[in-house]
């Protein structure tokens, strides 16, 4: 019965126009698509663009880019492609060139640029970026001192030979209070904010010698290397890089109209984030300390959460904003001279002269986080968009009211009250 | 009465839940931060509140005249002239949003995926769909609706409820005065209206008494829906929300980037594709009936094939990057708003107005 059934069925399958609408498109399809080259024979996988000045205004593009080879090991191969071109997208059409196939910009996980383009309005110069529709907006953005180029040689060794990607070295950045968030997107959103300003990643290349992550490297290719328009040839890649070691230490730069106003180590960055209150790990060390249980201790608490709640309020037309921040510690660390450990360290909380300490220290970081903000009239938390949405009337006055509207931040009064809490 | 090609309240439910997200999920968004900033939500529910008022208007006539056609009423009441001017317009009307909806979808397509793809290879896989889907009778058109809605429906669900998890803080209010947004409405109408095809299959609809809860509840949840997808996309990209053109996307991508979860922005360019093979169908559909009231000597096939030589010829010389569609929405289309939220109200307050006096007249 079964079988008469499909016999009818493929008899009058073909009455139906939508069988053959479907079996064209198959046809179609599946021609196209066997007679296409394999996209990893037309595109260079590129994983991260560094981006350096030239002489004559000229752009210094290197692409990171993979190079699928058929191997046993699990060793991923990078070559780094330099171009130079009167602009990105000119120098990106060199570089296509350089290696015989399109640059293929979807993987980009790292956008490396070098600390001159934030002299000026680095948003002008950087423009590719937000029309680029192949560039994820969630690459990450970060400055150097150092050459890009020389930069991405470094990356090239960690991504080839250790499981230490340099994207993920400033992917977890948004969760210690040492350091920032730093993509195309946190770039724009900080450059189209009221205040227009917005924080940057900053990384260092290091001598051997100090802290940092680096990979010993017995040997280096040479990046293929090439020019377009007016500077032929190409300054060949030595293989300087190799005694470089990549530094993330939470160093920051605060950009104001996308050009860099200050450098922040991680201790200016940990007292903003204080403020912003966007952070999960961290420690708070105080020293010195004295209570019933440590004598002139250096203490380490450890931060595993923490709740920021700001509220404004318009006193007299004068703007009042309340921070009131949260934080969750554990004693983590304790160095004291004839430290003796007596009991079990978990059953005993910790004092509350130690807290006290504790939230004075995080009262002192609010201050000096608020000082750097308000010396460099950046307002990366937002304070205005916080007063507008609370009452937008009695803003636009208090902003009428100022000489310099920019320094609306050193005319709002701010009341902050810590609380620390133990585990 | 039933006839053979009715659909039933929840079928017509389901082709409103369809059409209400039309041109609404993907740039309009995006294109009404960049006029009213994060107050164009405001925009969006008077545009829906237009909406809302004329599936009230046509609950309203169905009751009245339940088993007359909408072309029948106008021929009777206001000429055969008439008639043929507005169902002109009508043609036009669904032409117009045809080619924008395809031109919106086929550039989503494009940037995010077939970039290699020329646009016959597009054609090909939705041409001969829509035509076939128009060209089934009514109620199998609105049972294979019925058959695909589960599905769209989670998805749906499933975007814009996972879209709250990207969301980055409170955007910036109170950034646009009453001119930018009522100048903004006006801009993006055309984005809206698209239920006018309610009128268009009038006798084609069972409609009882007290139907409109059921044909309400599912329209409500659209709406929440779509107001729901751009509040999602103001709250997770806030300043920079102009820069993201595609907002249904955009929202599950940035959970994407910032969540860790895949690629589940795939979703949503399933959901796109779902909407628009339906959306598309649903238009077609009309212009084909419009076009046999005008051409009552031509049949069905004749409509489908103008539409396609039209519609290939519109698409291919005229409109088909992204600037170019959203200036015909922009500056184009907003007239043609005129016959959904000016031309089919004024006529049906006019239908109603005399059945009004005709009961009035029996009573004495």
């Amino acid at each position: 019965m079964q079988t008469k059934d499909f016999k009818y069925y493929l008899k009058n399958i073909f009455k139906y126009p939508m069988t053959i609408i479907f079996i064209v498109i198959v046809l179609f399809y599946g021609t196209v698509a066997i007679g296409k080259d394999a996209e990893i024979d037309t595109y260079a996988v590129v994983t991260a663009i560094g981006l350096d000045k030239a002489e004559n205004e000229e752009i210094e593009l290197s692409l990171l880019t993979f190079i699928p080879i058929v191997a046993q090991d699990f060793t991923e191969k990078y070559e780094v492609i330099k171009a130079k071109g009167q602009s990105i997208a000119e120098a990106m059409d060199f570089a296509g060139l350089h290696i015989g196939r399109h640059v293929g910009l979807s993987h980009v996980k790292t956008l490396v640029i070098n600390e001159s383009y934030f002299e000026h309005d680095a948003s002008v110069e950087l423009d590719y970026l937000a029309r680029n529709k192949n560039l994820a907006l969630s690459t990450s953005i970060i400055c150097t001192d150092a050459k890009a180029s020389d930069f991405l040689e470094a990356i090239k060794t960690l991504d080839s030979a250790s499981s230490i990607k340099v994207d993920t070295l400033i992917e977890y950045n948004n969760s210690y209070i040492y350091s920032k968030e730093s993509t195309i997107e946190t770039f724009y959103k900080g450059l189209y904010s009221p205040s227009k300003s917005g924080f940057v990643s900053f990384i260092s290349l290091v001598p051997e010698d100090e802290d940092g992550v680096s990979i010993a490297t017995s040997t280096s290719s040479a990046g293929q290397t090439g020019s377009g328009a007016s500077n032929a040839g190409g300054e060949s890649k030595s293989a300087q890089s190799e005694n470089k070691k990549i530094l993330n230490n939470g160093e920051t730069i605060l950009c104001k109209d996308a050009t860099k106003l200050v450098k922040l180590d991680n201790e200016q960055m940990k007292n903003i984030n204080f403020l912003d209150g966007s952070f999960n790990s961290g420690s708070i060390v105080i020293e010195d300390f004295s209570d019933d249980l440590f004598k002139n201790a250096r203490l380490t608490f450890e931060i595993f959460d923490n709740k920021r709640n700001i509220k404004a309020s318009f006193e007299n037309g004068i703007p009042i904003i309340y921070i009131d921040l949260k934080i969750y510690v554990k004693l983590s660390e304790a160095k004291e001279a004839d430290l003796e450990i007596k009991e079990n360290v978990d059953f005993k909380n910790i004092s509350q002269e130690a807290i006290k300490a504790l939230e004075f220290k995080v009262k002192d970081s609010l201050k000096e986080g608020l000082d750097i903000l308000r010396e460099n009239k950046c307002d990366t938390i937002e304070v205005y968009k916080i007063l507008n949405n609370t009452d937008h009337k009695e803003t636009k006055k208090f902003m009428e009211s100022l000489e310099d509207k920019e320094d609306y931040l050193n005319h709002v009064i701010f009341k902050v009250s810590p609380q620390i809490f133990s585990n | 009465m039933k006839n053979e090609q009715s659909i039933n309240v929840w079928q017509t439910s389901i082709m409103l839940f369809l059409m209400i997200f039309a041109n609404k999920v993907l740039l309009l968004p995006s294109l009404l931060y960049r006029e009213a900033n994060v107050e164009g939500t405001i925009c969006y529910i008077i545009l829906f509140l237009l909406e809302i008022g004329l599936i009230t208007l046509f609950i309203y006539l169905k009751r009245k005249y339940p088993e007359t056609s909408f072309h029948e009423l106008i021929k009777a009441k206001l000429g055969t002239i008439t008639l043929k001017v507005i169902y002109i317009l009508f043609i036009i009307f669904f032409v117009c949003k045809l080619v924008l909806i395809y031109n919106i979808t086929y550039i989503f397509f494009k940037d995010l995926i077939y970039k290699q793809d020329n646009s016959v290879i597009f054609l090909i896989c939705f041409l001969p769909i829509i035509n076939y889907l128009s060209f089934i009778n009514f109620r199998a058109f609105g049972r294979t609706c019925q058959l695909f809605f589960p599905i769209i429906l989670i998805i749906a669900l499933f975007c814009v409820l996972l879209s709250f998890i990207s969301v980055d803080s409170v955007p910036l209010l109170y950034q646009s005065n009453l001119s930018d947004i009522i100048i903004t409405t006006l801009k993006h109408i055309s984005s809206f209206g698209d239920v006018i095809f309610l009128f268009i299959f009038m006798d084609k609809i069972d409609y009882k008494k007290g139907d409109g809860k059921k044909l309400f509840s599912l329209v409500i949840l659209a709406i929440i829906l779509v107001v729901g997808t751009s509040v999602a996309f103001y709250y997770s990209y806030t300043y920079t929300s102009f820069m993201h053109p595609y907002a249904i996307f955009e929202v599950l991508g940035n959970i994407k980037d910032y969540g860790g979860l895949g690629r589940i922005d795939v979703i949503a360019v399933i959901f796109v594709m779902f909407l628009t093979y339906f959306q598309m169908a649903i238009y077609l559909k009309s212009y084909t009936k419009c076009f046999n009231v005008v051409f009552t000597k031509l049949n069905s096939i004749y409509a489908l094939v103008s539409f396609d030589i039209g519609f290939i010829l519109i698409v291919e010389l005229l409109i088909r990057n992204l600037e170019k569609t959203i200036a015909y929405g922009e500056s184009v289309l907003p007239y043609l708003s005129l016959i959904s939220f000016f031309i089919v109200p004024i006529c049906s307050i006019i239908f109603l107005i005399i059945k009004k006096k005709q009961n009035n007249k029996e009573k004495e």
